[in-house]
């Protein structure tokens, strides 16, 4: 599994990195490095590309920490953000795919949405209970939050590639986003019926 | 949509997928400031971060933590803000102090021109009050000399027997550096008395007072000679100036 990312001393790693200091980034690639990797190889599968974005990742990350909040800002999903964003671009770019919704994906990893989000949001244990759902999901369930997730696909786009109605790919998410939520342990009043198909 | 349709939506919001007119409208409802969408998109924004979770997990190769690190070790360091605060202070403290420093030697050397200048005023003062005493002196003897000359120097010698001798000369260029003009008393019989060293002024006058007694029947004539800075016992020029002393 992979191991502890984020502790109390982030933001003191975020302050160094704020003041130029090489050894900070390396300590962040040291938790992060990973992690990100593993998630941008999932999505480009290709280990030289990978390589090449997951450098991208981190030094982008570098170059604008100033304007991260390390005390109230969450820095791994903030750096998984820009991970998968750089990977799905790359993406687009192979399958020479123009979207609708690209200025959407490179703003969602503006460090402004980072911040006041949940303590333990990004932490081993998290992840365990989250893979594990993952894996109880049926595979319809997985393959559109894969999609979603891993290829940057709307719903739309799903039900054209799977050739799927588009309320059975709604249905499909609805689903599979239920387990998942129930696996952190959230309880939203307005979560839907369906278990899935 | 109503905020339970939209409740489907959250996550999809979050990883940039969702439709266009459904993103629309989740992004004015958190403009809006609406809490139950608010807190909706917070915690899809946690389960997504989890999903990392879910891609096989690899090890990187170890030349990628080296090529990212090298990447940042190249650039030029920079300095943490308090240290430009710390720099600029000190800046600061500098130039004030070098500024004070400055005003203090301005301070000091106005002082000690003034003190000169003090001297200086007193030492005439002394003069005109000797040159006073000389013109009330009822047994005063009074000559000229280099009015024949057609070049200078030309002036006045007064000699009285209670107050001494007093000398003014003009058109006398200053004594070049490490020599003095010297005043002598040339008696009737023998050689010659010194009687001070003086120097002339850029102007080329002069007003030097030998205070003393002076016997009028046994002096011949007032002297002045070019002699080293220190003076002389005897005369080791010619004298330029020879005023003889009426009787």
């Amino acid at each position: 599994m992979f191991a502890a990312l984020e502790g109390d001393d982030i933001p003191v790693i975020i302050a160094r990195m704020k003041r130029r200091d090489p050894d900070a980034l390396e300590e962040v690639y040291k938790r992060f490095g990973r992690l990100v990797f593993s998630l941008i190889l999932r999505v480009v599968r290709d280990s030289a590309v990978a390589e090449d974005l997951t450098q991208e990742t981190f030094l982008r990350a570098w170059n604008r920490v100033q304007g991260f909040d390390g005390d109230r800002g969450k820095f791994g999903p903030w750096l998984l953000a820009i991970a998968r964003n750089r990977a799905i671009d790359y993406l687009r770019s192979v399958d020479g795919r123009q979207r609708h919704n690209s200025v959407e994906i490179s703003s969602s990893e503006s460090p402004l949405l980072f911040v006041n989000l949940d303590e333990e949001l990004l932490n081993s244990e998290r992840g365990r209970r989250l893979r594990t759902a993952f894996e109880q999901l049926n595979d319809h369930q997985r393959h559109v939050m894969e999609l979603a997730y891993f290829e940057g696909l709307s719903q739309s786009e799903m039900a054209a590639k799977l050739n799927q109605p588009l309320g059975t790919i709604k249905t499909w998410t609805r689903a599979a986003l239920q387990v998942l939520r129930a696996a952190l342990g959230e309880n939203r009043n307005a979560m839907g019926e369906s278990t899935g198909i | 949509m109503t905020n339970e349709e939209l409740n489907e939506q959250y996550e999809l919001f979050v990883l940039g997928v969702a439709e266009p007119e459904v993103a629309d409208e989740i992004r004015a409802k958190l403009a809006a400031g609406d809490p139950e969408v608010t807190q909706g998109v917070a915690l899809a924004r946690a389960l997504v971060a989890g999903l990392a979770f879910t891609a096989p997990e690899v090890e990187p190769p170890d030349r990628l933590r080296k090529k990212i690190v090298a990447a940042v070790s190249q650039e030029p360091q920079t300095f943490p803000r308090w240290f430009w605060v710390w720099a600029t202070a000190t800046a600061l403290v500098a130039v004030v102090a070098f500024n004070f420093w400055q005003r203090e030697q301005r301070k000091g050397a106005e002082v000690a021109e003034m003190r000169q200048q003090l001297i200086a005023q007193a030492a005439e003062l002394k003069t005109v009050s000797q040159l006073l005493e000389f013109l009330n002196e009822p047994e005063l003897k009074l000559t000229t000399f280099g009015t024949a000359q057609p070049t200078p120097p030309r002036g006045r010698v007064l000699v009285s027997p209670n107050k001494g001798v007093l000398l003014l000369v003009s058109n006398l260029p200053p004594a070049a550096q490490g020599r003095i003009y010297q005043m002598w008393l040339v008696p009737k019989q023998g050689g010659p008395v010194p009687m001070g060293l003086f120097q002339t002024t850029a102007q080329g006058t002069a007003l030097h007072v030998r205070p003393g007694t002076v016997d009028l029947a046994s002096a011949a004539a007032i002297a002045v000679s070019l002699e080293p800075e220190a003076g002389s016992t005897a005369p080791t020029t010619t004298p330029f100036i020879i005023a003889p002393v009426a009787e």
